[in-house]
């Protein structure tokens, strides 16, 4: 039986036991992620990190709630009053929604009734993750514009320009996955991933995916939207109060939200680890759902791990790395993966299996020294010009040796 | 005998609900975006009829068609259509002069001919052909039916219209882009534009604003070593807006006695 | 390094320095490979011992010389050092010290010599803790402590008067107003000949 018809015969209290659960768990993973990154980028800073409240400072994000919560509510007077107030409610609605397709466990027993811990399971269910999050992106926009003020409007513009570049790479990093799968609903391709994951078999589009679910958050290191050194807060500059809360739940929420969706559509989804399949019976079937969190979490660790590590990236290069790399090179991977694909469906001989791996192989190789030949060129124009002296006084650079000295 | 979509066998009832509630929304939504006076309120509200629409095509075992309609309407085009109107800054100053001679009848021509278009296409669909039934159509999934109808035998219409709008793309930005007949002044090269000037009084960039000890604000000028306030100090946004405080309240007295 | 200051031409009139030893700055971008070590600096360290200090829990001493809040100083038999002068406010550069000097009657005196300073104010929202009213003070009467605890409530607790900094009275002090130490002037305290009070200043104070 397939999920979608074990969802269909949820009764009433089911569904609704479900969804709230489901609110539930986001919302509480949020907060505990936001400790989480707090505790974690702090020890890759030889910090401590929040242990004030709580064991472990483990309230810490629940107090920081609160005092949001009681914080004076502004709205600024050059603001649009109706849209200021809508755009956090939008950015939040949205990305606790793409939680609806995600199956979080196999088969369950849920109180007396067999059925799995997904909400919907659409045959179109992954377009409806992206569907969503481009919805989502209304509320960063609108909070951008509304706040009638420079710094929000250029985060605003800045971030959704981000998440539409970023969102092409991630549709095309998909495509192969649905090629594989046969099917673009998430619990038939959880279910096509018992052998291989996808995440080793389209190895590229799992890479492709997992940059632009950073770029799609608002990530460091593109967080450019709300870079502090150059647009104060970016979008949410002028929030204050529960509508910052909203602001800052949602990019939370985002974040587990990708990675759910990188678990589910590379990594096998709530399947244990291979060779650990009996573990899916355990606690009839429950234990899928610590798979499920161990994976969503792994992914937690790496956003956490870039943000500790890289520092930002410049505006520019951002976007000239979505268009110029990731899309083309998806593009090229949709190419022969599907290629690869209808040949092994047609049953093609395996010496021409080989022989058009080889040829691309050639091809990239052939196209790589070529691009690299013509870096290495412009460097070397690039070194001509800035090794030019000005001719006007300057003050020295320190501890360096010049190689050509004026006069 | 006519047979309607609707004919065909009952609306379920959460179906029914659904579109009552959503309808008349709908509906408001798209008489509210004629009359709002903010374009960019006028464009939230077409989104939200886009929202709506997709709901309804959901309600309808549409799946693919409304998740698509998500997407690209209220996801891309409409988001493109925001990023204009807040860039470009429409406000209600819109001007209602014709710049094209006869644009009002161009116009309204072309209305009443799009109109009669979809009247006629819409009816072509719906008369005299007979309802095939949604589990015929959607007998190998939603997205595989339409897919087969895309790609073999609307497959010339298809890519027609999607040569038509990169042609449409390309276009704009060739309109849109200009040339630039030099390179622009980056801050490296301002900064041998500064020191190049011959006296290098002005290398090191104006002087920040703020009287020591007396007042921090950037509304008010520094004080020169001389005892004299130097009006470069302060922004000339604040100058312009007039939001600076008088300069010559902060001379020191003797020197402002000598001045008298 | 030998050549840290040298010019890098003879424009200014100067020697050319010998600069063959100096590193050659690579502006080229490291490999891939390299950038990706810096994943492993991050990892590395989160399993190392963490730098923080639990602050209020564990004090740690600050540098001996820190500059902390500030004190004004005794002399052994208990005068005030300050003669309110008013230097340490004309050296202050925040503007943050408020001094007003005021004469000694003889026998009923708060520092030797001619002037005290009777009110003696520094305000901790302008002070930079930069110690130049302490090289100003010809009197080492103000002096930096090591306190650095000086959070408020309000601004108006973060002015301190002159009973907030002055020093403690030890034992053997005797709490001005008094005389000066019988057959003594003020050279005599400055030199440092007067290193305890006499019983007619007053009732010393005890341990």
């Amino acid at each position: 039986m397939s999920n979608a018809e074990i969802i269909g015969q949820d009764p009433g209290w089911v569904i609704a036991l479900k969804g709230v659960l489901i609110f539930a768990v986001c919302v509480f993973l949020t907060i505990m992620s936001v400790w989480g990154e707090r505790r974690l980028v702090a020890r890759m800073q030889q910090r401590s990190g929040p242990n004030r409240v709580g064991k472990f400072g483990l309230l810490q994000a629940l107090v920081d709630g609160v005092k949001l919560a009681l914080k004076e509510d502004l709205i600024p007077k050059s603001a649009d009053r109706i849209v200021f107030v809508i755009a956090p409610i939008i950015s939040t609605t949205a990305c606790f929604m793409a939680f609806a397709v995600i199956p979080l466990t196999g088969p369950v027993n849920f109180f007396g009734h067999e059925t799995v811990m997904q909400m919907t399971d659409l045959s179109v269910g992954v377009l409806y993750v992206l569907a969503i999050a481009s919805v989502g992106v209304y509320g960063i926009v609108l909070a951008g514009w509304s706040s009638g003020s420079t710094y929000p409007l250029l985060g605003g513009l800045r971030s959704s320009a981000q998440v539409i570049s970023y969102e092409i790479a991630m549709g095309l990093s998909l495509v192969a996955v649905f090629i594989y799968a046969g099917s673009m609903s998430t619990s038939e391709i959880v279910a096509a991933q018992d052998q291989w994951w996808y995440a080793v078999i389209l190895f590229p589009s799992f890479v492709i995916y997992a940059i632009s679910m950073v770029g799609e958050t608002n990530r460091a290191p593109f967080d450019l939207a709300e870079a502090e050194g150059e647009l104060v807060g970016g979008f949410h500059t002028e929030y204050s109060s529960l509508k910052f809360a909203l602001f800052f739940l949602s990019e939370y929420v985002n974040i587990i939200a990708v990675s759910a969706l990188a678990t589910t559509l590379f990594l096998g989804g709530y399947r244990a680890l291979p060779g650990l399949g009996f573990t899916e019976q355990w606690l009839g079937g429950w234990f899928t759902l610590v798979w499920f969190f161990i994976k969503v979490l792994g992914f937690f660790f790496v956003f956490v791990w870039l943000r500790g590590t890289l520092p930002r990236l410049r505006y520019d290069q951002f976007m000239k790395f979505g268009w110029k790399v990731l899309i083309p090179f998806s593009l090229a991977w949709i190419l022969v993966v599907s290629t690869l694909r209808v040949m092994s469906q047609k049953e093609a001989p395996p010496a021409l299996i080989a022989t058009f791996i080889f040829s691309i192989a050639l091809i990239y190789v052939a196209v790589a020294t070529l691009l690299d030949r013509r870096k290495v060129a412009k460097e070397k124009v690039a070194r001509n010009i800035n090794s030019l002296e000005p001719d006007f006084p300057v003050p020295a650079i320190p501890n360096t040796r010049v190689e050509q000295i004026n006069g | 005998m006519i047979n309607f979509a609707l004919d065909i066998g009952t609306t379920a009832a959460p179906e029914s609900y659904l579109f009552y509630v959503l309808a008349p929304l709908s509906v408001l939504a798209a008489m509210g975006m004629l009359l709002v006076k903010k374009a960019v309120h006028s464009a939230l509200l077409l989104a939200w009829v886009m929202v709506t629409l997709a709901i309804f095509y959901i309600a309808q075992e549409a799946l693919f068609l409304g998740i698509v309609q998500i997407v690209v309407y209220t996801g891309a085009v409409m988001m493109l259509f925001l990023f204009i109107l807040m860039l470009v800054g429409v406000d209600t100053s819109d001007s209602l002069v014709e710049t094209i001679k006869g644009l009002r009848a161009i116009s309204i021509v072309a209305a009443v001919g799009f109109g009669g278009l979809l009247v006629t296409l819409i009816s072509r669909a719906t008369f005299g052909r007979d309802v095939v039934g949604l589990s015929e159509v959607n007998e190998q999934g939603n997205a595989l039916g339409i897919a087969e109808l895309l790609f073999t035998r609307y497959v010339f219409a298809f890519e027609v219209i999607s040569a038509l709008l990169i042609t449409a793309a390309v276009g704009a930005m060739v309109l849109a882009h200009s040339q630039k007949t030099r390179s622009q002044f980056a801050q490296r090269d301002l900064s041998i534009a500064r020191f190049r000037k011959g006296e290098l009084k002005d290398a090191a960039g104006l002087p920040s604003s703020g009287v020591y000890a007396l007042h921090n604000a950037v509304d008010v000028p520094a004080l020169l070593p001389t005892g004299n306030p130097a009006p470069t100090s302060i922004s000339a946004v604040l100058e312009a807006r007039g939001d600076m405080i008088e300069s010559t309240n902060f001379q020191l007295k003797e020197e402002a006695e000598e001045d008298k | 390094m030998d050549n840290e200051l040298t010019p890098r031409s003879d424009e200014f009139g100067l020697a050319k320095a010998d600069q063959s030893k100096a590193p050659i700055t690579n502006h080229e971008s490291a490999s891939f490979g390299k950038q990706l070590l810096g994943f492993w600096v991050t990892f590395k360290t989160m399993f190392k011992k963490v730098n923080t200090v639990q602050y209020p829990e564990v004090k740690e001493p600050t540098a001996p010389r820190f500059h902390g809040r500030h004190q004004l100083n005794r002399h052994p038999d208990g005068l005030e050092k300050c003669i309110g002068c008013e230097l340490c406010a004309w050296a202050c550069p925040a503007d943050a010290i408020y001094v007003e000097g005021a004469d000694n009657k003889e026998g009923e005196r708060f520092s030797p010599g001619e002037r005290y300073g009777k009110v003696y104010q520094i305000n901790y929202l302008r002070c930079i803790f930069c110690g130049l009213c302490i090289e100003a003070c010809p009197t080492r009467a103000l002096t930096m402590t090591n306190e650095y605890e000086l959070a408020d409530s309000s601004r108006g607790k973060l002015i301190f008067e002159k009973d907030d900094l002055l020093g403690p009275l030890r034992a053997g002090m005797v709490p001005p107003p008094h005389p000066m130490y019988p057959n003594t002037d003020d050279s005599n305290y400055y030199k440092g000949e007067v290193t305890t009070s006499h019983p007619s200043q007053g009732i010393a104070k005890n341990d």
